[in-house]
């Protein structure tokens, strides 16, 4: 018990010192800066009428929250583990009590760490540009007190603006970055270059957004093709994750929210996915020649 | 991990992560080891001042001059106070204060009953500190013992006297006396060590200069 517990706390004391590190660094400060450009940008870039407006809002700063996301995730665990092994800090490290295990984990909790920070700034954000869009849109409407069809165009605003099911999106872009990081951290227990990194977790995630094409394929050739195409395409469909699946996000926020259960199946994939790459990269990482 | 936890370990060319501050090192590797809260806080504040290094504790490591980075390393080797210290030339590349002052910290550690076990090229430095030595040659072990078993040349007399106003002649005519022939004696003025001249020549205000960023 007590061991575990000191384990806990290195991984503790590694996840905050790449935290530290990550909003020490000037790549993913810019980057994240670029996003809440982005985000805060998406107010003005709208002009539409209100319904197109909301839709194109929404969609906007998503897919900003998204892709700055991404490119933390990525920059982040591409930079900030071979940096560790290049520069040699790993060294001294190592010479404490420190399991190598400890250390992917610890690192990979600290990129989540600033994933998840970032992700809430930009969120609260976007709240904010989603609650100036209303009242901006409320100022052209007549006043509640002017009869029905007034109140009906506010709820119709209130409504779009006032979505609740945006967390639920929010939640599932989490869900989706931790799974980028975890690759991206995987890759990084094999090579020291940041180009290599970055391309083969992008290639991943291209893949990944593919496979369910191939899957389909490969659902509907059985029996047809030959043996060894089919085992590609299911190898592919097994060790690549699925990331297709995360475009639920676009239909959330389109406003043809499925049930909570589609999301919590994915958010069950997702830590699956996250424990086993962790799981294969402590092994690797284990083995490596430093 | 259970040796490791009494042991300190100091790498040639330490790298710790250089955009934290000496203190914010201190606390993570000390996290590391296994310390917390007022405990760690107390032995951070002790080592800083053990290495000499309270004014620079804010500044980040990038700032740091070779022999600051090497005592930090030393403090961060030190933290779990373990029994057993080992050290990779402590002082490569660092300045003649610099190593001086590390070469005190070593010293003191050893009095208070560390074993400290060090390698390095700077022979002269290993002799000031050194109770044995090994001679290490391309991976094999040549030589091992105490520096007065390996050094001590056994036949022969070192004598240091005071000059008192007396002459060379005086000297050789008195140990002639005793039966030692003129061409087995060798008499000149002792010198002082060039690092000890070095230091002595600097002016008062450098000294204490040298010690901060040394």
């Amino acid at each position: 018990m007590k061991s575990l517990k000191e384990t806990w706390w290195r991984i503790e004391a590694i996840a905050g010192n790449t935290l530290v590190e990550a909003l020490r660094q000037r790549v993913l400060n810019v980057i994240f800066l670029f996003g809440l450009v982005l985000v805060l940008g998406s107010l003005f870039l709208t002009s539409l009428t209100f319904q197109e407006e909301f839709k194109f809002l929404k969609d906007l700063g998503y897919a900003a929250i998204s892709i700055t996301g991404t490119l933390v995730a990525l920059m982040g665990a591409a930079q900030l583990i071979p940096a560790e092994i290049e520069r040699r800090t790993l060294h001294t490290l190592l010479s404490k009590p420190v399991r190598r295990y400890e250390f992917i984990l610890g690192k990979y909790l600290g990129l989540l760490g600033l994933i998840t920070l970032m992700l809430l700034i930009m969120s609260l954000l976007f709240a904010g540009v989603l609650w100036a869009k209303e009242q901006l849109g409320l100022l052209g409407l007549p006043p509640a007190e002017s009869g029905e069809e007034a109140r009906q165009m506010i709820a119709a605003v209130t409504a779009q603006s006032r979505d609740l099911n945006l967390l639920q999106a929010l939640v599932l872009i989490w869900a989706k970055l931790a799974v980028v990081t975890a690759v991206a951290v995987f890759f990084s227990t094999m090579a020291t270059s940041t180009i290599f990194i970055v391309c083969t977790t992008l290639l991943v995630y291209f893949v990944g957004h593919l496979q369910s094409v191939a899957r389909e394929v490969w659902l509907q050739e059985i029996g047809g093709s030959s043996w060894l195409k089919q085992g590609f395409l299911a190898l592919v469909a097994f060790l690549i994750p699925d990331f297709q699946a995360y475009n639920l996000i676009d239909e959330i926020i389109a406003g043809n929210a499925p049930p909570w259960a589609g999301s919590a199946e994915l958010l069950v994939y997702s830590v699956v996915y996250v424990a086993v790459l962790l799981l294969v990269s402590s092994l690797v990482f284990e083995d490596r020649e430093l | 991990m259970s040796a490791r936890q009494r042991l300190g370990f100091l790498p040639e060319n330490p790298y710790f992560p250089n955009f934290l501050s000496g203190r914010e090192v201190l606390r993570y590797y000390g996290k590391l080891s296994g310390l917390e809260g007022k405990s760690l806080e107390a032995r951070m504040e002790e080592l800083l001042e053990l290495v000499d290094l309270q004014e620079a504790r804010h500044r980040p490591l990038k700032t740091y001059s070779k022999g600051m980075l090497q005592r930090i390393g030393l403090a961060q080797a030190l933290l779990h106070d373990p029994d057993l210290l080992l050290l990779d030339e402590p002082t490569a590349g660092v300045d003649p204060l610099g190593s001086r002052q590390i070469r005190d910290i070593i010293l003191g550690l050893k009095q208070r009953g560390k074993t400290i076990v060090f390698s390095s090229h700077l022979l002269e430095q290993v002799q000031e500190v050194s109770d044995r030595v090994a001679i290490l040659h391309l991976g094999q072990k040549l030589k091992e013992g105490s520096l007065a078993e390996l050094l001590e040349v056994p036949d022969e007399f070192e004598l240091r006297l005071p000059r008192s106003g007396r002459s060379e002649e005086e000297l050789r005519k008195v140990l002639g006396a005793a039966g030692w022939s003129g061409d087995e004696i060798s008499i000149r003025s002792p010198r002082v060590k060039l690092e000890e001249y070095f230091i002595s020549s600097l002016p008062e205000r450098g000294k204490a200069e040298g010690r901060k960023s040394g």
